[in-house]
């Protein structure tokens, strides 16, 4: 079986890899603004949506819209689906590692 | 690190590579929501030291009374204030753009030290105004003072599974004992150095931690 087929599709493109690890880093249950998100990752706010979207569709990460002082604000958690399929990528890049050594 | 990949000019990672940034990210994550840690404790390190070391200056002990209490008591006033500042606009920083329940308790924490540090600041003038007797004074604000910034110290450990934090309230609560043990003429010299090694310490291994998840 190849790498590929092994590892969660959504979860295995660097930017998406490194969107969940951002957010896995918050405690549980806390959400970060996609300001945020942009600054820390170094990302375009477009590149940005777009794999926020595919994560949000895969029910990885839960996106709320709301209002901070009447200003519109987007915040960004990992849900727990998206906790355990992280979890699970890497015990899967770690037995893939086992199993090449 | 700049990451303009597109959905279809991704490179597949291998296992290795996918682990090596996953260690990478995480690094940069720490260092953005808990480096302020190290600056933190930094600070208090130097400012414990300072308020402390004034109040033995102004005491009996070697080198002798360079100045009167009330002056120390300034200075220590003037520390602590510039801490609790600097605490406050350090951890909104660490903060901005985040909600949460942690982000609640965090806050709630920061405010039980202020409030509660208020609260024994007016316990001991009361204590005082009845009388206490002079040498008791040094112990009393000594000894309150370390058992509060230890059991908050370790409060804050137990809430945040921060062994660390956790450790160092421990080694004030010690330090605290021994300041009061070590009589009047040299707690104030004990507790400045006891503060400075215990907040010190907990700089330099947050700081080596940060640089192991590196």
């Amino acid at each position: 079986m190849s790498l590929e087929t092994e590892l969660d599709p959504v979860i295995h493109v660097q930017a998406r890899l490194r969107v969940m690890v951002a957010l896995a880093a918050l405690p549980d249950g806390d959400s970060v603004s996609f300001p945020r998100v942009r600054e820390v990752l170094d990302m375009t706010a477009g590149n940005l949506s777009t794999h926020l979207r595919k994560l949000e569709e895969a029910g990885y990460v839960e996106i709320v819209k709301t209002h901070e002082r009447r200003t519109p604000v987007t915040y960004v958690s990992l849900t727990g689906k998206g906790r355990l399929a992280f979890g699970e990528y890497r015990k899967a890049l770690r037995a893939l590692l086992d199993a090449s050594n | 690190m700049t990451t303009d990949d597109t959905e279809g000019s991704e490179i597949p990672l291998s296992a290795k590579e996918s682990l090596d940034l996953i260690d990478r990210q995480q690094a940069e994550m720490d260092r953005d929501f808990s480096g302020f840690v190290v600056t933190l404790n930094a600070m208090w390190a130097v400012l414990w030291f300072v308020a402390f070391a004034a109040f033995h200056v102004a005491g009996n002990g070697w080198p002798g009374s360079w100045y009167s209490y009330g002056v120390a008591a300034v200075i220590m006033g003037v520390a602590i204030l510039a801490g609790v500042v600097v605490s406050t606009v350090l951890g909104v920083r660490s903060g901005r753009g985040r909600r949460g329940p942690s982000m609640v308790s965090g806050a709630l924490y920061g405010w039980t030290w202020t409030v509660s540090y208020a609260a024994l600041v007016a316990i001991n003038l009361s204590i005082m105004g009845r009388g206490l007797p002079d040498d008791a004074v040094p112990s009393l604000w000594i000894g309150s003072m370390m058992l509060l910034a230890g059991a908050l110290s370790m409060a804050g450990g137990a809430m945040f599974r921060d062994i660390g934090q956790y450790v160092l309230g421990i080694w004030l609560l010690l330090v605290g004992i021994a300041c009061v043990l070590v009589g009047v003429d040299y707690q104030a010299l004990a507790i400045a150095f006891g503060g400075l090694v215990g907040f010190g310490m907990r700089a330099v291994f947050a700081r080596r931690g940060l640089r192991v998840a590196a």
